[in-house]
C-alpha cells in the first residue's frame, strides 16, 4: 500500500494479529516480544507510543510537521478526506494539540460537514488554555459554520 | 518502518537479526544502553512467534466486534472472500495488558472462594479518539465463544449513577456539589399496591440534622458514597424521562424502561456500552463513538473505506468536570478508594463501582486522562456471583490501568471553575481550618452565600 493509515492490518478473514510500528525503537521492541499474526501494512507513525507520551517532544513535532506538509498539499488540490485522514494520523501523535484539532475543523467546513465542524472547533477551543488567538478564530469558525447551516 | 517485506522476521529472519543487532549497536554507540545488555540481546532469538492458522485469532473478542462494526457496511460474502484488507485499533500491548489482569485477578478471586465459574470482561478505549484499543470477552481471551463484553448485558447497578448526577449538574442554578441532599427513608407509592422502598447498600441513612431535617448529605458526598436513597431522591425530583435523556447523550443505544428503579441502575447494558458512556464523560462531554476499524482497503491497498474520527458536542464541559471531579473522590475516598492499593501511588483516575442486586454483577469503568475502561465480573447463569463492584471488577481494572503506563487526570483548572471551602455537615462556605471542610469545585458564580460557624456543637452527627 501507499503510505497509507496507521494501524494494525489484517485481512478480512485472518484478523488474527498484529505489528504496529513506529520507529526503529519500536521494530526493536516488535521483534523481541513479537505478538502475533500478519504483517503490518508500510506504517511511518505506531498508534501508542507516542500518544502515550502526549507532551509533544521533538520527535513527535517533526512527524506531525512532516504530516502538515501533506496536509497543506492535499488541501492544495481539494482532497479533503485524504488531509484528514493525516490529521487524524497526526492527532494520533500529538491528541492534545489543539491546532490539529482546528485544522481538522477547517477541512469538514471545506467539505460542508457543518455540524462536524462545529464540534472539532469547540473541541479544539476545549483544550486550547490560553491561546486566545485559537479560541477566537474557532468561535469563528463556528459562526460561519452555524451561518451555513441556517442559510443551506 | 524500514522495509516491513525486506526485513520480515519470519521469511527474512536472517536480516531481520542482523538489522535488529545494528539498531541495538548503534543504541550502545549513543550511549542509549549498557554493553552488557546490547550483548545479551544481541545473542538472543528472534523469538517470533509462529504465524497463526488464518481462521483462528488470538484476540477472538476484538475481531468478533470488527466483524460487527463491518457488517453495518459490509456483506458476509465480502467479508469472507479473499480480499479485505482491515486497519483495526487494536493495541496489543494494551490488550495483553487487559487479558492478563483478567486472567490473574480471577484465578486470585477463585482462591479466595469465589465461584469457580466466576467469568469476566473488559473493554478498553482510547480517551483521545475513542479508538477500541482492547477487547476482553472472558477469562481464556483465546476462546472464541460468548462474547461477554458485547453480549452480557446486564444491570449496571451504580454505574449508571454519573448519568443522575450530570443530570442535575446540568442546571447549576440549582444543583452544586455543595447542594443538600436528603438521605432518610423513602417510601414511594408506585400504585396499583406496590411499593418501592430502596435501601442503601449498608442498610443505614447517612447524612446529618440540619434546620429539622435528618439525613443531610451533600451531593458530591451522595455520589461518593453511592448513596441509593439520596439518588434516587434527586433522580425523582428532575425526573426519570430527564435522566433517561442524559443516558442517550452519554451514548447509551439499548432500550430503557421509564421506572424508578433506573435511577439505581434496573437498565441493561453490555461492557462496551458502559464504556461509550464513560468515554463521554472522560473527554470532557465530547461524544465519539467508539471505533475498531481505522480503515477498509482492497487486497492490492485502494482504499476503499475509512472510519473518520467523529465529535459531537454532547454536554457542557463545565458540569462534566463537577461530575469528574466528584468521579475523582470516588477513588480517592469513596467506594473505589481500594484502587489505590493496586495503582502506582500518585496515579489520578475517575471512576465508579457497580454492584447489582444479591451480588449478581460486579462492575467497574473510569479513565484516566489517556484510557477509559470497564470491567465487569460474574456467572454466565446469573447466579450471584459474591462480589461487590469494589471487591471485583475494582481489582481488575485497577490492574489494568496498573500495566498500562497511563496518565494521570491533569490537575489544572479550566477557566470557568473555581475551588471552594465548603462545610460538609451543611455545605455553607467555610474557613479551610473548620473541622468539616472539604474544598469543591463550582461553576464560578454558583458557590452557596451562607457561612457555616464552623462551630463543632452547633450540629450532632
Amino acid at each position: 500500500m501507499t503510505d497509507g493509515d496507521t494501524g494494525n492490518e489484517c485481512s478480512s478473514h485472518a484478523c488474527a494479529g498484529i505489528l504496529p510500528t513506529l520507529s526503529v525503537l519500536w521494530v526493536v521492541f516488535v521483534v523481541m516480544f513479537a505478538l502475533t499474526g500478519c504483517a503490518g501494512g508500510l506504517v511511518t507513525t505506531g498508534p501508542d507510543a507516542a500518544s502515550d507520551d502526549m507532551g509533544a517532544t521533538r520527535d513527535t513535532g517533526r512527524a506531525v510537521a512532516t504530516l502538515l506538509a501533506k496536509v497543506e498539499t492535499q488541501e492544495g488540490q481539494a482532497h479533503w478526506e485524504r488531509a484528514a485522514a493525516l490529521l487524524e494520523r497526526a492527532l494520533r501523535i500529538e491528541p492534545r494539540n489543539a491546532q490539529l484539532w482546528h485544522r481538522l475543523a477547517k477541512v469538514r467546513l471545506q467539505q460542508g460537514r457543518y455540524g462536524m465542524a462545529e464540534s472539532l472547533a469547540q473541541k479544539s477551543s476545549a483544550l486550547a488554555k490560553d491561546d486566545e488567538a485559537l479560541k477566537r478564530r474557532n468561535a469563528e469558525l463556528i459562526e460561519i459554520a452555524r451561518r451555513a447551516v441556517t442559510t443551506s | 518502518m524500514k522495509g516491513p517485506s525486506y526485513y520480515d522476521p519470519r521469511r527474512r529472519s536472517a536480516r531481520a537479526l542482523e538489522r535488529r543487532n545494528l539498531v541495538l549497536h548503534l543504541l550502545e554507540e549513543q550511549g542509549k544502553l549498557d554493553p552488557d545488555v546490547v550483548q545479551r540481546a544481541s545473542a538472543d532469538a528472534l523469538a517470533v512467534l509462529p504465524q497463526n492458522s488464518t481462521r483462528v485469532s488470538r484476540v477472538p473478542a476484538f475481531i468478533d466486534l470488527v466483524r460487527r462494526q463491518l457488517r453495518r457496511d459490509y456483506s458476509d460474502t465480502d467479508l469472507n472472500s479473499e480480499g479485505l484488507r482491515i486497519f483495526t485499533t487494536l493495541d496489543p500491548i494494551v490488550q495483553r495488558a487487559t487479558e492478563k489482569a483478567v486472567s490473574l485477578q480471577l484465578d486470585r478471586l477463585q482462591r479466595e472462594g469465589i465461584d469457580a465459574d466466576i467469568q469476566g470482561a473488559a473493554v478498553v478505549a482510547n480517551v483521545n479518539d475513542g479508538e477500541v484499543q482492547a477487547v476482553v470477552g472472558g477469562r481464556d481471551p483465546r476462546f472464541a465463544g460468548f462474547n461477554r463484553a458485547l453480549d452480557a448485558v446486564r444491570p449496571i447497578g451504580s454505574l449508571i449513577k454519573p448519568a443522575v448526577y450530570l443530570t442535575a449538574l446540568m442546571q447549576p442554578e440549582q444543583y452544586t456539589l455543595a447542594s443538600l441532599l436528603d438521605d432518610s427513608p423513602l417510601d414511594v407509592d408506585m400504585g396499583g399496591g406496590e411499593r418501592w422502598q430502596p435501601q442503601n447498600f449498608d442498610h443505614q441513612n447517612h447524612g446529618i440534622s440540619y434546620e429539622g431535617k435528618n439525613h443531610q448529605v451533600l451531593l458530591n458526598d451522595a455520589l461518593v458514597h453511592s448513596y441509593n436513597i439520596a439518588t434516587a431522591r434527586l433522580g425523582m425530583a428532575m425526573g426519570v424521562p430527564v435522566v433517561i435523556d442524559t443516558l442517550r447523550r452519554l451514548g447509551a443505544e439499548r432500550p430503557l424502561t421509564e421506572y424508578p428503579a433506573l435511577l439505581l441502575g434496573a437498565a441493561n447494558f453490555s461492557p462496551l456500552d458502559v464504556t461509550q458512556m464513560y468515554h463521554t464523560l472522560s473527554a470532557g462531554g465530547f461524544r465519539i463513538p467508539l471505533r475498531a476499524i481505522r480503515a477498509v482497503l482492497t487486497a492490492d491497498g485502494q482504499p476503499l473505506q475509512r472510519y473518520p474520527l467523529s465529535v459531537t458536542r454532547a454536554f457542557d464541559s463545565k458540569p462534566v468536570y463537577l461530575l469528574n471531579s466528584a468521579l475523582r473522590a470516588v477513588t480517592r475516598e469513596g467506594t473505589g478508594q481500594s484502587l489505590q492499593y493496586y495503582l502506582p501511588e500518585g496515579m489520578v483516575v475517575a471512576g465508579k463501582t457497580g454492584t447489582s442486586d444479591e451480588l449478581r454483577d460486579s462492575w467497574f469503568a473510569g479513565f484516566s486522562e489517556t484510557h477509559v475502561a470497564t470491567v465487569w465480573l460474574g456467572l454466565d447463569d446469573n447466579r450471584p456471583a459474591g462480589l461487590t463492584g469494589s471487591r471485583g471488577a475494582l481489582r481488575v481494572w485497577g490492574d489494568i490501568l496498573s500495566r498500562l503506563g497511563t496518565r494521570s487526570l491533569p490537575a489544572d483548572l479550566p477557566a470557568e471553575i473555581e475551588m471552594v471551602w465548603i462545610d460538609r455537615r451543611n455545605g455553607l462556605l467555610s474557613d479551610d481550618d473548620c473541622p468539616y471542610a472539604v474544598q469543591l469545585p463550582f461553576i464560578i458564580g454558583t458557590q452557596p452565600d451562607g457561612q457555616s460557624t464552623c462551630e463543632l456543637d452547633v450540629l450532632d452527627e
